[in-house]
Formats: C-alpha cells, structure tokens, sequence
C-alpha cells in the first residue's frame, strides 16, 4: 500500500515542483547565468528569440531546453561580471566578430543531423563562404526563421537571377506559385547548380511530365539538356526560348535548303514576300511537336501535326 | 486500497498533466482585406498569365498557433479567386509534421479567342 502511495502521489509530485525551475532559468556551475540575466539587459533580444522556434522547451535539443541565450552565445557570468563588456567570450553572429565557418559551425553543433544538411559541407554557399546567419536568424517569428521570404531571400545576392525572373516569359516564381527551393537544394547536393534532380532534364521532367516521352520519333536535344534551348529563370523570347524561333531552330538545321536557310530581311515586312516562317511561330507552325512526335511516317520524323 | 489513498493518488498522479495543459499558448496572424481596382491597358492574359489579378476584396489570412510541443500553422491568400492558396500545416516539434494545401495556379494564354474556321 505504502509503495503504490509512493509511486502514484510522491513521484508525480516531485516531477512537478522540481519541475519548476529549468536550468537555463536558474543558471548553472559552468559559468552560464540563466535568461532571465541576459533578459534584463537585451529585453529587444530576448521578445525576438521568444517569438523563435529556439525558444521551444518541448523541441529536443533546442536552447531553450539548454542553456537558453548561452546555448549559442555561450557562457555569459563574465560578461556579466564586466558589466557587459565586450570580448569576454561571447559569441556574437557579426561580420566582423566571427566568419562564415565559425558562424555556421555553431549553428552546426546542434543542426548537423539534419537530413538536408547532410550535403552542406560540400554545397556551393559554403564554399563561397555564405553562413548559416546570412539566411536566417535566430531571433525571429518567421518561418523556419528566414530573414525574407521566396524569392527576395535568394534575390538579395542573386541579382542577375531577378533580372531574369522579370522578363516577359517565366515561371511563376514573382508570382509567389514556385519558390527557388522547389528547384534548387541551397544546402547542397549531387545535382549541378544545386539543382534538386540527378539532372536539368530529370528536374524538369517533374512538372513537364508530357515532354518526357518516350516518343517515336523523338527529338534528340530534348533527351539530352532542356537548356539547349530554354532558360529557366526567364526570357524575353515566348516559352522561355533562348533565342527566337526561326533563328534558334537555324543554330543546328544549318544545311541549305528548307529547312535550314537563314532566313533574311527579305521574307519580313521589309521584303517583296513576307513569310510565315518569320512570323507568329514561325516553324512551329507546322512543326509544332517540338519535343517528340508519335505520328505516323514521315509526318511523326518531321515533327509536324 | 483504501478509497481515500486512491483519490490521493489520482489527483497527484494527474499534476504533471495539469502542468503541461497549463504550458504557455500561443495565437498570433493576421487578417486583411485588400480592395482593389485594376485597369489593364494592353495584354490582359499576359498580364494574368499566372494569377487572377481582378478588381474586387482580396482576402489575407495568417494564424500561428503554437504550444511548447506542438504548432498549428494557416495561411490563406486571394480567397474565392482562380489564384487562391490554402495552407495548413502543424505538428509535434522534433517528431511530426504536416502540410496540407491548395494553390490555384491559372495559366492564362489569351481571352476572348475565337476557334479558327
């Protein structure tokens, strides 16, 4: 009786009221000073880190259910006992007080079993020395406690790519429908330019599933790189063309003869007889199953409807 | 086992419970309602190639929930427009996740096309 009184009343009981106090609230014996130290100083601070999954006791491993503020910016009871002076062993995410690796090496100590982190130290933003800090922030209410959203994030550096992102042919991305992340893996990985797929095509091939094929006849710089002939983050040229349709077509059909000869001034408005093969679609008009045709005969080789 | 023992140990034993239902809660987001008057001077398809840009109450909608243990996310944009995007997602922080959505994504290529003849 007196044993299940124990283990039914006594222990709950003790879980609770010891409960009471964490150890990042009440500071501990190697030289931390607990939050709420730190939380009559930095008061802007700590509102914005409370608002943080950081702040998270119920999160395994977090700060919060560590050592709080110290979890990252380490142990503080000298700073405290300087009266806050600088350059006693605290850490700060600064520019000019650590660099990009010791930066992303603490973010590292409690984020390297992360499963998309497990190509970060091969990924192309490590190498060219982009930390962990210059995307995200630990003091934040925001999403996975990104500084901006998609694209101004990637935008921010990227500029060529915004550029593009606003010519008159593009995904969706500006409009808010596709994000940089659903096509690239920023924490690395196998694919080239941090691509998410084994490769352009494979990538591609997910939402244009219909210019996979197999085709009958089928045409062979589709199979081998989509971007012999779209670009992706924008064009000027309709459907993401890298050049303009007929001249894009004559890169490669450069034997004489129809189809191949370059088309002049002479079959525009400036000539005698202006040609369909200049304008509108030019050869797509007729050969409009660019990608890879299945018809029957020559028909189905030359690609036409 | 004395009845007066067992209350005891019930009530004790559900204090750790009580402790995590009484943990700290959190609701934040916002709501808003945007009206809007749009004139389109040239392309209106290209101009809507991918969104459904139309005078009228665009709705917004942000609500954040969260407990120590758990988070509950909703987002909704452009309501009731061929654009719209729903968002739900939650979970236990460190073991479980979810994400539910809708995003309409129109691809407009010209209005008021004729069949040819």
């Amino acid at each position: 009786m007196r044993k299940a009184f124990f283990v039914f009343s006594i222990v709950p009981g003790l879980l609770f009221f010891g409960g009471g106090l964490s150890p990042q609230e009440a500071g501990g014996s190697n030289g931390t000073v607990g939050v709420e130290i730190c939380k009559g100083c930095h008061e802007d601070h700590f509102k914005t880190y409370m608002l943080s999954t950081h702040s998270k006791k119920g999160i395994p491993g977090s700060p919060a259910s560590k050592d709080g503020c110290e979890s990252c910016h380490g142990p503080g009871a000298a700073h405290v006992e300087k009266s806050g002076e600088g350059g006693v062993g605290i850490f700060i995410f600064s520019k000019k007080l650590a660099d990009a690796k010791a930066k992303s090496a603490k973010c590292l100590e409690c984020h390297s079993e992360q499963r998309d982190l497990s190509f970060w130290e091969m990924a192309r933003h490590k190498i060219e020395g982009v930390s962990c800090d210059n995307c995200h922030t630990v003091h934040s209410g925001t999403r996975k406690n990104l500084k901006a959203t998609q694209p101004d994030l990637c935008n921010f550096c990227h500029k060529s790519i915004r550029s593009q992102q606003n010519r008159t042919s593009h995904h969706p991305i500006r409009e808010g429908k596709l994000k940089c992340t659903d096509c690239h893996e920023h924490h690395g990985g196998f694919g080239p330019t941090l691509l998410k797929g084994d490769s352009v095509n494979e990538l591609c091939y997910q939402c244009h599933a219909e210019k996979r094929g197999p085709f009958m006849w089928p045409h062979p710089p589709v199979d081998e790189n989509c971007l012999t002939c779209h670009v992706p983050h924008g064009s000027n040229h309709s459907k993401l063309l890298s050049n303009r349709v007929p001249q894009l077509c004559s890169d490669c059909h450069n034997s004489s003869g129809h189809p191949s000869r370059p088309y002049t001034r002479f079959e525009t408005f400036q000539g005698p007889t202006p040609s369909n093969k200049m304008f509108a679609r030019s050869c797509l008009n007729c050969h409009n199953n660019i990608h890879g045709s299945n018809g029957p005969s020559t028909r189905g080789k030359t690609m036409v409807r | 086992m004395d009845p007066r023992v067992l209350l005891f140990a019930v009530i004790f034993s559900l204090v750790p419970g009580w402790n995590a239902w009484a943990q700290e809660r959190t609701l934040a987001g916002e709501v808003s309602a945007l009206p809007l008057q749009v004139d389109v001077k040239g392309n209106r398809a290209k101009f809507n190639e991918y969104r459904d840009l139309r005078g009228g109450v665009h709705g917004h909608i942000v609500l954040r929930y969260s407990e120590e243990k758990t988070f509950l996310d909703f987002k909704a944009d452009d309501i009731g427009y061929r654009d719209q995007k729903y968002e739900l997602s939650g979970g236990r922080w460190g073991s479980v996740r979810y994400h539910l959505g809708y995003d309409g994504l129109p691809h407009n290529f010209t209005f008021g096309s004729r069949p040819s003849p």
